[in-house]
């Protein structure tokens, strides 16, 4: 399988008041044709902002892409014309996010929001735009869909809401689908459903997912691989099986160890003591290093790097000098 | 919908009875009566009270009243105590047009300059551009009406000499569209020019606030141009407040009629309104006052339904 996209050394950072805010601070990622890779990690780590890099969605003015690539099929996003950047987003790499009462447009219809996107990227006429939109409503559980594309959003619930957000991000085949916490907002009952639906069309299309979570439950099922991170750095990247047998980095650990035996999302990470630092405030040498119950004096001293180790990488001084196998 | 419609008519109707019987004691509770000036002060008692007895003002108040709306249902608004006992509804009607064609078309103005304003200066927010604007609005709206409209034809009309100035149209001049024009921009625009700046304002703070909603992230992410992004899935949100200040605005352009119509010389009811309160002329006052309020709580029912048609949200 070769790289549908890679994003190297990305440094997002914000201005404020003449303060430097490194929301994400130098992230590597691939994501593989087909594959489900997961980014996970806690509050405030810089996931957002990672997914919203990547499509260039970064709110201006205040924050800005100082530094990095973003290589989509070998093209760098980042350095891609304006005009260029439109005939892929949306249409070759779509976006669903975390809040669905808020991310349609309450004063156009359902039907037409789908449409839109069909004539824009897809220059489909408008009957037969319409006709897709139904198909795809229907693809993703909803019976009435051709009723449907007369309604507005607030009659639906967040759950059928998010499902009109995934007919509508899948609507031109997306190459890649970026997930921000597509499931957090939702009732817990409705969560499984919605990571189905997707899980179902994203095969049926061939379509790769970054799916941003909190929750390491649903990694199990649904991801190939899965990246750590925290304070705006990767800490750890591997295989989903090779993570949760074998965490290498004491952040990832901490955060396996931490999920709950039945269900729920990581609300509190028990087993990692302290908080998150805030990102214009970080501690000089390893960013976890306040927190890390294995840390040792070079911890607190120099910042590790990112090594690869055979199929899997990890930020940690622990790992740097032996072979890491399984 | 056609429910809500009539539902909101009748709604209005307890509001005009509060409306006319305060319009009613008003006029009853201002100093002197219509005597003291149409009169000679030497008439006789007799006279007097003979004239009394006609125009009905010896009835009892709640009488008078009663008497009052029940003919102004039948759109009878009495007479003019002056200008030889014209009716009212007359005078009124031949003064209407105009005023009607002014507010349409300052109404007009308003609306193509702030509102690209408005948006201009949201999707740029602090900029210098943004600045200006806010700076020209806010002397917009603090420039007394009468003041900008004799500067106005001081430069334009006296010195310049572009606009007449002052009237409908150019006395004795057979009927022509232009004429009328020309002679409707300056009162036009000085009429708007206080809402004007409202209305930027308001449509700054509203699209401000729209480009921070998440749908708009949703449109970005579609691969939309900005331009498609403001004003297709952006402007019909940041709109639909703004209809709703346009019921507001409707009394500063009853009231801004009334001296832009007399700055400009123009033959309205604004200046009907004058004219019948400097002589007292009762029934006249009458008659403008419940006409204006009829107006400002028909402009208000068309806010709310052009609101309901244009938010789906609102449920009828
Ligand atoms: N508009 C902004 N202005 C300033 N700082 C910002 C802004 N947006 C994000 N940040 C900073 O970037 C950091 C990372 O934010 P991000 O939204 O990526 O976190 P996240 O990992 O997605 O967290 P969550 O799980 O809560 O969604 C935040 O801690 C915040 O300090
Ligand atoms: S480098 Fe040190 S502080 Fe950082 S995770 Fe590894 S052991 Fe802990
Ligand atoms: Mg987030």
């Amino acid at each position: 399988m070769s790289a549908l996209l890679e994003v190297k050394n990305l440094k997002t950072h914000f201005f404020r008041k003449k303060q430097t805010i490194p929301a994400v601070d130098g992230v590597d990622l691939t994501i593989k044709k087909g594959e489900t890779v997961a980014l996970v990690g806690e509050s405030g780590s810089g996931k957002s902002i990672t997914s919203l890099s990547i499509m260039r969605l970064i709110p201006s003015p205040g924050g800005e892409i100082v530094d990095g690539q973003v290589l989509y099929n070998g093209t760098d996003l980042i350095e891609l014309p304006e005009k260029e950047l439109l005939k892929i987003r949306g249409n070759e790499i779509s976006m669903i996010f975390q809040e669905p009462m808020t991310s349609l447009n309450p004063v156009l219809t359902i039907g037409q929001q789908i449409i839109e996107v069909l004539i824009y990227h897809q220059k489909m006429s408008k009957s037969k735009a319409k006709q897709k939109a139904i198909e795809l409503l229907e693809m993703v559980g909803f019976s009435r869909a051709a009723e449907l594309i007369n309604d507005y959003p607030h009659r639906l619930s967040g759950g059928m809401r998010q499902r009109v957000m995934i007919a509508m991000a899948m609507s031109c085949s997306p190459k890649l689908l970026i997930a921000d916490e597509p499931t957090t907002a939702l009732d817990v009952t409705i969560q499984a459903q919605i990571l189905d639906i997707m899980k179902q069309l994203s095969n049926k299309f061939g379509t790769s997912v970054l799916l941003i979570t909190h929750d390491l439950g649903v990694v199990s099922e649904i991801a190939d691989r899965i990246v750590v991170m925290y304070c705006g750095q990767v800490v750890e990247e591997a295989t989903v099986g090779d993570l949760f047998e074998n965490p290498l980095h004491p952040y990832s650990e901490g955060l396996i160890e931490s999920v709950p035996s039945i269900e729920g999302e990581i609300s509190r990470l028990q087993s990692i003591e302290g908080n998150v630092p805030p990102p214009e405030n970080l501690p000089e040498g390893c960013r976890f290093a306040p927190r890390c119950p294995k840390a040792f004096d070079r911890c607190f001293q120099e910042m590790p790097t990112l090594s690869k180790k055979l199929s899997r990488s990890v930020r940690c001084f622990l790992y740097e000098q032996e072979e890491v196998g399984k | 919908m056609t429910t809500y419609i009539i539902r909101r008519l009748v709604m209005a109707i307890p509001l005009l009875i509060g409306i006319t019987i305060i319009s009613f004691a008003i006029v009853q509770m201002a100093p002197g009566d219509p005597t003291s000036l149409l009169m000679d002060p030497n008439i006789s008692p007799a006279d007097r009270a003979k004239f009394m007895e006609k125009y009905g003002l010896n009835d009892p108040i709640y009488i008078q009243y009663f008497k009052w709306v029940g003919n102004m249902l039948q759109l009878d608004f009495g007479s003019s105590l002056l200008k030889k006992g014209t009716p009212v509804t007359e005078l009124i009607m031949n003064r209407l047009p105009n005023t009607l064609l002014l507010m349409l078309v300052s109404t007009i103005f308003a609306f193509l300059i702030s509102i690209p304003f408005g948006i201009y200066s949201a999707t740029r927010p602090y900029s210098k551009t943004d600045y200006s604007v806010s700076v020209i609005s806010f002397l917009g709206l603090a420039t007394p009406n009468f003041w900008l409209g004799l500067m106005l034809i001081m430069f334009f009309s006296v010195k310049l000499g572009w606009f007449p100035t002052g009237g409908v149209s150019t006395l004795d001049a057979p009927f022509n569209v232009w004429d009328r024009i020309h002679h409707l921009i300056l009162p036009a625009f000085v009429l708007a020019s206080a809402d004007m700046a409202t209305l930027t304002r308001h449509t700054r703070s509203s699209m401000l606030d729209v480009t921070k909603q998440d749908y708009m992230r949703t449109a970005r992410a579609k691969g939309f141009k900005e331009r498609t992004v403001i004003y297709k899935h952006g402007l019909r949100n940041g709109l639909t407040p703004i209809i709703t200040i346009f019921g507001i605005l409707l009394p500063t352009f009853i009231g801004g009629s009334v001296i832009v119509e007399t700055v400009f010389s123009w033959p309205g009811i604004g200046r009907l309104f004058i004219e019948s309160a400097f002589s007292r002329d009762y029934p006249v006052i009458m008659g403008l006052t419940v006409l204006s309020s009829v107006f400002v709580v028909l402009g208000n029912i068309i806010a709310d339904i052009l609101y309901a048609i244009t938010d789906p949200r609102v449920e009828y």
